[in-house]
């Protein structure tokens, strides 16, 4: 037991190892959370917990954004994090950034529970729809890699602004939105699809953003 | 359905269509089935995984401005303790079929590679050159519809017997393969797989290894192996290297030649 590939590496036909001339971890030393994830997929437990620290509190906001109750949310930021665990050899740092990875998967748990539990509006907490818009505007003022993406925004006309915010925080079908909105499913889909090939040409526009 | 955007022959107009879908898929607008059939379109086209890609990014400063919650302190170790559960370790590529039913075409894979190369002896004598003619004869014959891979390794057990074949893909994908009889890692224990490309840094662990092998699983930040680069699977305790450093059994072990 314990043989290691120290000595293990003079293997079949005695080939000379391949230099270590990669770049691949500058890309991780920009991005720290990278870092973590490379280690987590070399099985180092203490790197998973590291990303649960500095990651896990803005994936439940996301969640429960998404679910609106606590004890769905944090399973679903359970679920994500075994996912992070047991698929973080797949992650492609080329693609971009490990937070938005991250985000992506709590994202996709959250989204799939909804869609099996339902969607859950606790009482009093009806907010006007039509803030939902201005409020993300001022949250993305607030970060300088929000700034193609708000001004992109600003350019969409209020309402369609508000449908296009509330689908992404919420989670939210077409027709949960008609639900929300008043407006029939014909609008919200012609509204949402105009929205979203608006945001692409001005963020294309913008230089800053793919 | 004409135009004037795109490339004026109505494409631009599809285009659309595809771009909007990823974008509804990314940010969370479609429903239960459409989320599934947006799924495996995902898998199954490059070009729309690309397109969901670009839209996760663009969405994404108004998921990096959401509020933080702190979670209930036990969730921790509810996650610890579901990672040390065998569950489904490896990435998600990894089909619960295969297990069963590659059995087949890697035993005869092995068994043609051990008659085309004759006994132990001339395993071990066998150079990496060698093994990639092997290799090259034989993988267009098991699957002549899908990409060919760049690179290979045949990971050699005691007595040099091929345990599993190793083929690395231009798209940065991996895929390995039990070779004859399939090992079945024994109560208590997990098989982790591995690779070293350089002595100081040391072995980097692909992950768990199932009985039935991994399916075109990413390598994550890692580039393409290099010739000659070592990959190994070895015993460890259930779920992994308690190090982040192989500490068990060499399995089998072997080295890239490139095809």
């Amino acid at each position: 037991m314990g043989a290691t590939m120290g000595n293990g590496a003079e293997a079949a036909d005695g080939g000379a190892l391949a230099p270590a001339a990669y770049a691949a971890e500058d890309a991780s030393l920009r991005d720290p959370a990278a870092a973590l994830l490379l280690r987590c997929a070399r099985g180092d437990k203490a790197a998973l917990r590291g990303l649960y620290d500095q990651e896990a509190g803005r994936m439940l906001g996301i969640a429960l954004r998404i679910l609106r109750r606590r004890d769905l949310a944090e399973e679903a930021l359970q679920q994500a994090f075994v996912q992070v665990w047991t698929k973080a050899s797949i992650f492609d740092a080329t693609r971009g950034p490990a937070r938005g990875w991250l985000h992506a998967v709590v994202r996709n748990c959250a989204l799939h529970a909804a869609r099996q539990h339902g969607r859950f509006q606790p009482l009093g907490e009806q907010e006007d729809a039509a803030d939902e818009g201005e409020d993300a505007l001022a949250r993305l003022g607030r970060r300088a890699d929000g700034a193609a993406l708000r001004a992109c925004l600003q350019g969409l006309e209020r309402r369609r602004r508000t449908l296009v915010v509330l689908a992404f925080q919420e989670g939210l079908t077409h027709a949960d939105l008609v639900e929300r909105t008043g407006l029939p499913l014909g609008t919200v889909k012609s509204w949402i699809r105009r929205s979203l090939l608006s945001l692409r040409d001005c963020l294309a526009h913008a230089g800053t953003g793919p | 359905m004409s135009r004037p955007d795109g490339d004026g022959a109505g494409n631009g107009a599809d285009r659309d269509e595809l771009d909007v879908l990823a974008a509804e898929y990314a940010a969370g607008l479609l429903d239960a089935a459409q989320m599934r059939a947006a799924e495996r379109q995902m898998d199954a086209d490059p070009a729309f995984a690309k397109l969901v890609w670009t839209w996760r990014s663009r969405l994404a400063p108004l998921d990096d401005a959401a509020p933080v919650v702190v979670p209930a302190p036990e969730l921790w170790a509810r996650i610890e303790e579901a990672i040390g559960r065998p569950a489904p370790t490896a990435p998600a590529r990894a089909a619960a079929g295969t297990a069963v039913r590659d059995e087949w075409p890697g035993r005869f894979l092995g068994e043609r590679l051990r008659r085309m190369l004759g006994d132990a002896r001339a395993w071990q004598a066998a150079t990496g050159l060698a093994v990639a003619a092997l290799l090259l004869a034989l993988l267009p014959s098991v699957r002549p519809s899908e990409g060919r891979p760049v690179a290979a390794a045949v990971l050699q057990g005691a007595d040099q017997v091929p345990v599993y074949l190793v083929e690395v893909f231009a798209d940065r994908s991996l895929r390995v393969k039990p070779l004859g009889a399939v090992p079945v890692a024994e109560q208590g224990r997990s098989l982790q797989f591995w690779t070293l490309r350089d002595r100081q840094e040391g072995p980097l662990s692909l992950g768990l290894l199932p009985a039935a092998g991994l399916d075109r699983v990413g390598l994550g930040g890692l580039p393409l192996p290099l010739p000659g680069q070592l990959f190994e699977v070895t015993v460890e305790p259930f779920g992994g290297s308690p190090t982040g450093r192989p500490t068990g059994t060499i399995l089998g072990k072997g080295l890239t030649a490139a095809l």
